[in-house]
């Protein structure tokens, strides 16, 4: 088996910075991505045909600089791309496996720690028609068009946060027509987070949004402040969208219905940590009752409640690429004084200065979170015919006769119904499956998530039954 | 760009203009196709979160199922199909 001394989980701007410092301070380290490219879904290499400087300027920095780093030790960590890490064990067992159409094999790595800095993904509340082709998250439209790949010509954008501007930005800057800009919050929805940027040291971050917000306003783009996308029109593709005024719940109000030309569809609220690797290896997690989703806990090193393991990054908390590359430090210096590399003093001088520089960024990334975050209005969109896991095409009809019938939690529900059981294992319908039961009986009760189990990502059958110890990887 | 960096892939019979560097994902987006498979009970999907945890974009890609389109690049001469799941077949049963 191969043996390393720190094995970082995703390598995005937080894992990329963990392994950098990690290999300046001589430490093995094996770094898993699951794409071909390093950079995490904000410091991917250049985008095709966005040219530099196209970009946010401190975000086209942070790109150049990461890269460049890591290219100044790449020689010194081993990296594995196109890989899917389908296993944690609490002994520090990882198993992953290569995803490509010409390779398909995998290793299984003994770490002696582990840094897991998965990432985020995009915050959603189903509704009918969410599962057409053209509707897009607002993380994911963000992607494509970042690579100067449009997929229509009638944009409509609806929901909440800081990426839903960006897209907006990126979209008129290509050129695109955007029909609409619909958020659920009032004009002044967003005061808070300007507030929180101006005086939590995010300046460079409210400038941009400025920028943003200016640009747009330019090409006088529509905005619909108190409505949201409640139906997506179309046979087999997106052929329409309708918009409704919201109340102060963001419950969609009856007869303010008005349809809105569109082919594509961008939807989304913020986002999510994913935690499935944590709760896999048994880290404690926490319900935070102000963001409405789960955390990992972990102390001010990024150590969570398993000895050793480290949890870093947005897949922390949301908070922005820059304090998620400072989190990667601190995990690597700890990880690496826990291994003796570095002395107790040096260790506290590297982290000491980080800690305070992220106080700042943490406060900004949970106001945001918690003015982007979905207010339970927002369910009433949800219709019987709604499919909520796309996967396993389960529909909202499905869950209400589940708990008539006596599920009791959202895995109960999964035995019954087979919700969160297909590719993409919960990781949308997870977000709503509780609230969904509660709406369906009108009352709050349990709040648990889906019990995270092996394999956390689809692998062939082959690969969990063969032979991973490549001996010709063993150092 | 180059024209150079252009090349041609197949899209169920159809030959489509792909740039080097895209995924599979951005060149069929890019050519405006928009359906990538059909579920078991045929309903139209497409790529959706664009960074490879949906897998609502998993194509067969030279004969081989289950292939996330975006985040896997496109390459000269590449055979794309739609999926159909509610008729899925092994490599090996492909001609």
């Amino acid at each position: 088996m191969r043996k390393a001394d720190l094995v970082i989980i995703g390598g995005g701007p937080a894992g990329m910075s963990a392994a950098v410092e990690g290999a300046l301070l001589n430490l093995d380290v094996v770094l898993i991505e699951d794409c071909s490219e390093l950079g995490g879904k904000v410091l991917k290499k250049a985008s095709l045909l966005l040219k530099a400087g196209e970009g946010e300027g401190s975000e086209d920095m942070a790109r150049q600089g990461l890269h460049s780093a890591f290219t100044g030790i790449a020689d010194k960590v081993t990296l594995f791309c196109n890989s899917d890490v389908w296993s944690v064990s609490s002994e520090k067992i990882v198993e992953l496996y290569f995803h490509s159409p010409s390779q398909n094999s995998a290793v299984t790595v003994q770490a002696e720690k582990i840094i897991i800095a998965n990432g985020a993904v995009d915050r959603i509340v189903p509704f009918p028609g969410w599962h057409l082709p053209g509707v897009f998250t607002i993380g994911g439209l963000n992607t494509f068009v970042k690579r100067g790949v449009v997929p229509g010509y009638n944009v409509v954008v609806s929901g909440t946060g800081p990426l839903q501007v960006a897209l907006v930005y990126y979209l008129v800057n290509a050129g695109v027509k955007v029909s609409a800009v619909v958020d659920p919050n009032s004009m002044f929805g967003m005061a808070p987070t300007g507030w929180n940027l101006l005086t939590g040291g995010g300046i460079d971050k409210f400038i941009m949004g400025m920028k943003y917000l200016f640009n747009i306003r330019k090409k006088s783009v529509p905005f619909y402040y108190s409505h949201i996308v409640t139906e997506v029109v179309g046979n087999d593709r997106v052929e329409g969208a309708v918009v409704s005024k919201v109340d102060s719940q963001w419950k969609p109000i009856e007869g303010t219905e008005r349809e809105v030309k569109a082919d594509i569809v961008a939807t989304g609220y913020n986002l999510l940590p994913i935690t499935e690797v944590a709760r896999l290896i048994g880290c404690s997690t926490c319900y935070n009752e102000e963001l409405g989703h789960l955390l990992v806990e972990h102390n001010d090193t990024m150590e969570t409640s398993v000895e050793g393991v480290f949890v870093v990054g947005d897949g922390a908390a949301i908070k922005g690429f820059q304090a998620a590359a400072d989190e990667g430090v601190i995990a690597a210096v700890e990880a690496a004084r826990q291994l003796g590399k570095i002395s107790d003093q040096m260790a506290k001088e590297r982290i000491t200065p980080l800690q305070r520089k992220l106080l700042g960024a943490r406060r900004i990334g949970t106001a945001m979170c918690k003015s982007a975050r979905p207010r339970p209005g927002l369910l009433k969109m949800v219709t019987s015919e709604t499919v909520v896991c796309r996967c396993e095409e389960v529909t909202y009809g499905d869950i209400k006769s589940a708990t008539e019938n006596g599920a009791r939690d959202i895995n109960d529900l999964k035995r019954r119904t087979r919700l969160g059981m297909g590719n993409c294992q919960g990781t949308f319908c997870g977000q709503v499956a509780n609230e969904l039961m509660w709406k369906a009986t009108g009352k709050a009760w349990s709040r648990s998530g889906f019990t995270a189990r092996q394999p956390i990502r689809p692998v062939p059958i082959g690969i969990i039954a063969g032979d991973n110890s490549h001996p010709e990887l063993e150092d | 760009m180059p024209a150079s960096d252009k090349f041609q892939i197949q899209f169920d019979g159809e030959h489509l203009s792909a740039a080097h560097g895209q995924t599979i994902a951005e060149a069929l987006l890019a050519n405006q196709k928009l359906i990538f498979r059909n579920t078991p009970k045929n309903v139209s999907r497409g790529p959706f979160c664009g960074m490879g945890v949906c897998y609502e974009c998993r194509m067969i890609v030279d004969g081989v199922p289950n292939v996330r389109t975006c985040t896997t690049k496109a390459t000269p001469g590449c055979r794309i199909e739609i999926q159909e799941d509610g008729q899925i077949k092994s490599p090996e049963e492909k001609p």
